[in-house]
């Protein structure tokens, strides 16, 4: 337009002024990416309506208005606000078109008012998916002078490419080089069939130019041939004199002909999308192969087998295969059987990085691989068959929760797979505490024979280690300890040795006492898992079940759901209290309720008329708030770790410290000075930890949509529940088996927030909180923190529960260090199996129907999770490094 | 998960008893699915769901009740009044009952909806009820401490108990299996709940029936053979 010499003035969304600088005579734009703001957008458009119309002098106008975009974000497509927004735009158009038709006068050119969405709405009211209600969005022309009559609706499906051609030709300026679109014919009303033969063919000619240029040997191709016969039967139908036959025949020919035209474009432009897909398959398959590697490498690294005669080859062996694949790589990309612009361009410096990062990453994976293989088949691992049932259950989950990936449903309704998984395994956790009930009454005199059995519970663990002298000492340590219902203490069925178990049942009865306690608090936890699922319909199949939230975020319940959030802060505050002092106790109950604040004023909650506003101070201080608590909780950290003994005194301390200091004792070489200052230590750790999770929890309230501080508190209450009364199972399993736990309580906490395989359920308001301008930086971070809020919660918990190993031998910061390496090794693990397995089977199925709605976002999530995981075990050994210097 | 080896042999009776009961409850039972899947039929699982859980209930409960009373008593040779056996009765019917609320409770918590389906739900719980607890019921009686023997110490005695021990494994199994196919976009009949999880319950039976007969007769041989030598 601009080249032609017209005026185009545009208002509405300022990407458009980044995408086309300098394009228009008048513009202004609106920061499109502040989410939470819905009049002021549109206003800002609509106050230039006026002073155009008046103007006319222009040729273009475009106006894009955000404001429903905005509130289908915030509310969703069924909010009361998308009414009034609708019958605003309702006015906005009449208003043009009214007084486009003024202007129309006999002889000048009509005038075309074009009403269009740039993308549909899911049932959430985000987009980026590929649900027909995102893509398809209604397109309308309203031209100001109607040829037929007054109301001739027509509808039909059009694809978005044919826009382009066809107001090419209705606005008269040259059709666009590298246009791939038809030219819709239909709505060329003021051209007689000869002038519509002409625009086709003119756009059949562009395409075929842009079809030679991208499709090699095109002279083959079924629709060069389609093209060709349209082109002779045109110049047939030229050749005839019209007075040779008559003017109807002659325009049905005509329209015959476009016909033709049109189904060679439509061949043409079918050919040149999938050309155009081209994928770059040797980059693709090395990268596939390097992720396999790294997982081979983590999973060899369980079985430990890098044993020595290899460990002295090492450098040179990696130095021999860094050659080796430099050689293979520059005979793949020189001999041309593979073209690959990623891996094989020497031109720019991205690309040169990229090689040199990938071939040492294959040389230096490639050597230890080899060796692993090598020798696994030596010794295959024993110690791993050896689990109970809640460990073969985690290690089998995961596998059949990485395998059922490969069917797209399945991808498509990836939490009921982690639901269920959860539930089972808090419904075992639930049966062993109710088998746990049942003891053995000892016979007098019987001996104790404390066969050590790694199975069993940390009750059985502890007596057994024992001599039976200390049994007395013991006994009450375990009752406080696990103190439920354990009055009269009895020993454990678990412990006796399988040659004792036949005497035990004739010398004494089973005795059964209900753990009451621990079994209340399964049910709680089971109950919680119920209703967070419910808060939130994710997936496909059942996304449009009524769920709570939806319920909550109407404005008539605006008072529950206020009355359900300040019940959950409440919740979060008794939660968190228990472990802090009272400074840190005074800021995190200020900024919780900074939080609440904030919520009003964007108007989610219920105020007490207090006004509306963006809320950016409020939530700037609930940040401010987060960065002073940890702080002092840093400091705090480092201050006990130089005064260890003064700590002792201090009540909260000990109450965290309770379990490990009662375990502490079980190992005989430490001395019991030695053992108390590691223990502390340990504990300082789990103090750290504890308060960084509480900051946590203050992120997540802030960056959650409103109605999920209820889905926060709920995490928040099942966590601690968790790890008051049911930690004892979880602790007796192996380091790497909690952090599976945890990750899997992750991932369902990450579908509860409302989360899914697919890009529309992205809270994009969640990267603006806080904020006044768009910086891409921050808004990312924000967004990403927000989306992964629930599985962040838990990699924390499980550095909870992984540092409580701390327990055992000597050195405390080896154990430590090692339980944190055990962590660190299960989560990349976890991470690179599932990427490895799902990265093969999308390269496999690249032409699957479903590999851009399912499998490539899938992939993208399951990327993103990597990344933050990487980040969190990055940060885990800087922390790890700092804490033990 | 497999029962440890009992040192006890098994009563001769109650041995025969057993393996002829398993038999005859593997045979009807597949026939009973037949019926249960045949297109046409009345009781077809897909079109009539809750009337095919009431008629698996209906023979799941007769069989398992004539199966406690002829049931000769083992090497124990405690005569009971009938009071005591109607009281224990009355006691198994209330246990029935609170086994159907918790496997309903155990069915939401695992996602079934809460308003909508109750009485599909409800059906549900009755038959893994049937399947699960019924016959260790039966089999074990009231007695709290031979439950705790089979179930939490994981040392039944062979015969009745193994068998009971082995199936009620298999069938909640079943069931849990049976959900998945739920989620699968295939757009079936079959696919709504609660039907794979009741087939899938049925079928983890019928699969601890058998499991339960081939590992009596194998230890049962193998601890002949053991006392004889
Ligand atoms: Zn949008
Ligand atoms: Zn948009």
């Amino acid at each position: 337009m601009r080249g032609s010499g017209r005026h185009v003035v545009f208002y509405g969304d300022d990407t458009w002024l980044n995408l086309f600088p300098a394009h228009f005579s008048r513009q202004e734009g609106t920061t499109s990416f502040f989410v939470t703001d819905y009049t002021e957008v549109d206003d800002n458009v609509t106050r230039h309506l006026d002073i155009e119309l008046k103007n006319g002098d222009f040729d273009l106008m475009i106006l894009h208005y955000l404001g429903l975009d905005h509130i289908g974000h915030i509310a969703g497509p069924s909010s009361p606000l998308i009414g009034p927004k609708l019958q605003e735009m309702d006015r906005i158009i009449e208003k043009i078109h009214s007084h486009l038709r003024k202007l129309q006068s006999k002889d000048s050119l009509p005038n075309l008012l074009i009403v269009c969405g740039d993308h549909g709405m899911s049932d959430q009211g985000g987009h980026g998916g590929a649900s027909d209600s995102e893509i398809k969005v209604p397109v309308m022309f309203l031209s100001t002078r109607s040829v037929v009559n007054e109301v001739e609706w027509r509808y039909e499906e059009i694809q978005q490419t044919d826009l382009c051609a066809t107001l090419s030709v209705l606005l008269g300026v040259p059709i666009p080089q590298n246009n791939v679109g038809k030219v819709l014919t239909d709505l060329l009303y003021n051209h007689n069939v000869e002038q519509k033969v002409q625009i086709i063919q003119e756009n059949t000619l562009q395409i075929l130019k842009v079809f030679q240029h991208n499709v090699g040997k095109f002279e083959e191709d079924r629709a060069y041939s389609l093209y060709q016969r349209a082109a002779k039967s045109h110049s047939h139908w030229l050749g005839h004199l019209r007075s040779n036959i008559s003017e109807p025949a002659w325009n049905l020919q005509g329209e015959k002909i476009i016909q033709q035209y049109k189904d060679s474009m439509v061949a043409m432009t079918s050919k040149l999308s999938t050309s155009l897909t081209s994928y770059d398959m040797y980059a693709l398959t090395v990268i596939v192969i390097l992720i396999w590697m790294v997982f081979l490498a983590l999973l060899i690294e369980c079985y430990k087998p890098l044993s020595h005669p290899f460990v002295h080859h090492q450098l040179l062996m990696t130095i021999a295969f860094f050659l080796g694949c430099v050689f293979c790589h520059v005979t793949i990309c020189t001999n041309g059987l593979t073209h690959s612009d990623v891996l094989c361009s020497v031109t720019s410096v991205h690309s040169v990085v990229v090689q040199a990062v990938v071939l040492s990453a294959f040389s230096i994976l490639l050597p230890v691989v080899i060796q692993g293989l090598f020798t696994l088949r030596c010794n295959i691992p024993v110690s791993l068959l050896r689990v109970d049932i809640l460990g073969v259950f985690l290690v089998g989950g995961t596998i059949i929760h990485t395998l059922s990936l490969l069917s797209s449903s399945f991808v498509e309704e990836e939490h009921q797979t982690w639901y269920f998984l959860t539930v089972t395994f808090h419904l075992l956790i639930m049966y062993l505490v109710i088998k746990s009930g049942a003891r053995v009454v000892r016979a007098p005199g019987s001996q104790c024979h404390g066969e050590y059995d790694a199975m069993y519970t940390e009750i059985s663990q502890d007596h057994s280690v024992h001599s039976q002298n200390d049994s007395e000492h013991n006994f009450t340590r375990l009752r406080s300890k696990c103190s439920t219902s354990d009055e009269n203490y009895e020993v454990p069925l678990h412990e006796r040795s399988v040659s004792e178990r036949s005497v035990s049942r004739d010398s004494g009865g089973v005795v059964y006492t209900l753990p009451k306690g621990r079994l209340a608090a399964c049910v709680i936890v089971l109950i919680l898992c119920r209703i967070m699922r419910g808060i939130n319909q994710t997936g496909n199949k059942w996304l449009l079940q009524p769920d709570l939230g939806d319920w909550l975020v109407r404005p008539e319940n605006q008072l529950i759901l206020s009355a359900l959030c300040i019940l959950s802060i409440f919740v979060i505050i008794v939660v968190k209290h228990k472990q802090l002092p009272w400074k840190q106790k005074s800021i995190l109950s200020i900024s919780v309720l900074t939080v609440y604040l904030y919520r009003v004023r964007t108007g989610a909650f219920f105020g007490f008329g207090i006004q509306k506003t963006q809320g950016i101070l409020e939530a700037r201080l609930v940040f401010a708030f987060i960065f002073v608590f940890t702080a002092l909780e840093v400091h705090r950290t480092i201050f006990s770790n130089s005064n260890i003994f003064s700590l002792q005194n201090t009540p909260d301390i000990n109450s965290v410290l309770a379990y490990p200091s009662n375990t502490a004792p079980r190992s005989n070489t430490v001395s019991p000075s030695n053992m108390e200052s590691s223990s502390n230590k340990a504990d300082v750790g789990l103090t750290l930890i504890s308060s960084i999770q509480c900051s946590w929890v203050i992120v997540m309230t802030l960056l959650m949509k409103p109605h999920n501080i209820l889905l926060v508190g709920m995490v928040t209450l099942q966590e601690d529940i968790i790890w008051c009364d049911l930690r004892c199972w979880i602790l007796q399993l192996p380091v790497s088996l909690r952090t599976l736990y945890c990750l899997w309580m992750g991932q369902a906490a990450f579908f509860y927030q409302g989360n899914s395989n697919s890009l529309s359920t992205v809270d994009i308001a969640a990267g603006y909180i806080g904020l006044g301008d768009f910086n891409p930086i921050i808004t990312g971070i924000l967004l990403t923190l927000s989306t992964y809020a629930g599985p962040i919660f838990w990699f924390i918990c499980s550095l909870k529960f992984a540092s409580t190993t701390s327990e055992i031998k000597q050195g405390i910061r080896s154990i430590t260090q090692e339980s944190l390496c055990s962590m660190v090794h299960t989560m990349l693990l976890c991470a690179a199996f599932v990427l490895s397995v799902y990265s093969t089977l999308t390269v496999f199925q690249r032409y699957h129907l479903f590999v851009w709605t399912v499998f490539s976002p899938k992939l993208l999530y399951e990327g993103m999770r990597t990344v933050i995981l990487s980040a969190f075990c990055f940060f885990i050994f800087i922390g790890s490094y700092f804490l033990s210097c | 998960m497999s029962a440890p080896l009992s040192t006890r042999l098994p009563n001769k009776n109650v041995y025969n008893f057993t393996l002829r009961c398993l038999f005859f409850q593997i045979l009807a039972l597949i026939c009973i699915s037949f019926i249960l899947l045949t297109n046409d039929s009345a009781v077809n699982i897909i079109s009539n769901c809750l009337l095919a859980c009431e008629l698996t209930i209906t023979y799941f409960v007769t069989s398992c009740v004539s199966f406690s009373v002829y049931l000769p008593q083992g090497n124990t040779s405690i005569t009971t009044t009938t009071f005591v056996k109607v009281k224990n009765g009355l006691k198994g019917c209330g246990l029935y009952i609170i086994s159907i609320l918790v496997f309903h409770c155990i069915a939401v918590l695992y996602g079934a909806p809460f308003f909508e389906s109750v009485a599909e739900t409800f059906h549900f719980a009755m038959v893994m009820t049937s399947t699960a607890v019924l016959p260790p019921l039966c089999a074990l009686g009231i007695n709290f401490s031979s439950w705790i023997r089979v179930f939490a110490q994981n040392k039944p005695e062979l015969g009745p108990e193994s068998v009971v021990q082995i199936v009620t494994i298999l069938s909640i199994l079943g069931a849990w299996l049976g959900a998945f196919p739920i989620p699968l976009d295939w757009d079936r009949p079959w696919q709504i709940w609660p039907i794979t999880c009741v087939l899938g319950s049925i079928l983890g039976h019928i699969v601890g029936l058998f499991c339960g007969a081939i590992h009596l007769m194998y230890s049962y041989r193998k601890l002949k053979k053991f006392k004889i030598t």
